[in-house]
């Protein structure tokens, strides 16, 4: 039991991380990664939704009665999403326009209940917050990863520092729709190849 | 403990359950009223000074509006704008509806009326990505300088006369907004004649 933690947060970040392996959150993860900030401010307010969401499913589920036991895991996202959505507007309303109808669309993010059926509902309340941080962290990592390459390629900077210089001509490609669904392509088959030992 | 399955218990439970995270969410934007009020009178503030053509920093914008722009008497929401003692422009609010939903924005005029300062849109709900393109610079930009010679004032090329692009997949958006930005153009035209 000891190794239980550490298995979990290993499975939800690498071993089936959620975008590369589950195929869930593709939409935002397509969306917003045009640049990095954009990206890793997604990241954070998913992991928090995923977190206290797998957190309270798991709190309540005793209590929850199975047959409307998904009624209640989208009311309790969708509180957590309005959350999330205030905070921005209150404290940070530049990230807050920049990421628009994304942050409502959090609710729709499918690893969230993912996570609140296949892992809060049968899990005690600690595993189930920690399952779920785990598998926000694995999201940001791969939102972040396609980010960097989108925006370096795209804009030539990072977080919005110019680190190539003048002479560097910007693939308006990356930043745009498409480069997004390269970029993912090419990520989830490099990932997959690797893990399979080049069968898959 | 009662049967979990009972209709009453399943109703109970989510009557509860949505109490709670109710009152939680009302206590929160209670408490972040004042900061967004602020932040949307800031952004509102922008937008007058982006309508004018002045470009400045965030944490300067309340001063520059302070100092600079008179609020019309017997107009609500126009403002009229002042580089020292000279009277440089109009600021005129514009609203209607465009696609999805309404539209609100300013509109900066030259004080002899022959051209536009600029233009920028304060609220909307177009389609992002589509519609939701009048708030991008390259767009609100055209509107910058702009002459403005006879009604229709604005007109998207390529007919003939035209000085503004529209936007590509958005015709309807682009379409209204252009028709508003006339109306408040000629309304106001038509009010400075009469004074």
């Amino acid at each position: 039991m000891a190794s239980k933690p550490k298995q979990v947060v290993k499975t939800a970040v690498i071993t089936d991380n959620p975008v590369l392996r589950q195929i869930l959150g593709i939409c935002s993860a397509l969306a917003v990664t045009n640049l990095m900030l954009n990206s890793l401010i997604m990241g954070l307010a998913l992991t928090f939704v995923t977190g206290f969401s797998s957190f309270l499913i798991s709190l309540i589920r005793k209590f929850t009665p199975k047959h409307i036991r998904m009624m209640v895991q989208t009311l309790i996202i969708a509180f957590l999403v309005i959350v999330v959505d205030v905070l921005l507007r209150a404290y940070y309303p530049t990230m807050s326009k920049a990421l628009g109808p994304y942050v409502g669309l959090i609710i729709t993010n499918c690893i969230i209940m993912g996570r609140a059926e296949a892992f809060a509902q049968n899990n005690p309340p600690f595993l189930a917050l920690l399952d779920g941080l785990a598998s926000g962290v694995g999201y940001t990592l791969v939102l972040l990863a396609i980010a960097f390459v989108r925006e370096l390629l795209g804009f030539g900077s990072l977080f919005g520092f110019q680190v190539l210089g003048e002479t560097w001509t910007n693939w308006t490609l990356m930043i745009m729709p498409p480069g997004a669904f390269f970029m993912l392509g090419i990520l989830i088959w490099v990932t997959n190849s690797k893990k399979e030992g080049g069968k898959a | 403990m009662k049967n979990k399955n009972s209709l009453i218990y399943a109703v109970v439970f989510m009557l509860l359950l949505t109490a709670v995270t109710t009152l939680v969410l009302a206590l929160l934007d209670q408490s972040t009223r004042v900061r967004v009020e602020e932040q949307q009178l800031l952004e509102k503030h922008q937008a007058i000074l982006y309508s004018a053509g002045i470009d400045v920093p965030p944490e300067e914008v309340d001063a520059v509006f302070a100092e600079r722009f008179i609020e019309v008497a017997d107009a609500e929401e126009t403002y009229e704008y002042y580089e020292g003692e000279k009277l440089v422009g109009y600021i005129v609010p514009y609203e209607g509806g465009l696609l999805w939903g309404s539209v609100t924005g300013y509109v900066g005029i030259s004080a002899e009326g022959d051209k536009l300062l600029g233009m920028d849109v304060v609220s909307n709900s177009e389609t992002p990505g589509l519609g939701g393109r009048i708030t991008e610079e390259w767009y609100r930009s055209q509107f910058r300088n702009l002459e403005l010679v006879r009604s229709p004032y604005l007109v998207y090329r390529p007919a003939s006369g035209g000085n503004v692009d529209a936007i590509a997949g958005a015709t309807q958006t682009s379409e209204s907004l252009r028709a508003i930005l006339n109306d408040t153009l000629n309304s106001f035209m038509d009010q400075k004649g009469g004074n």
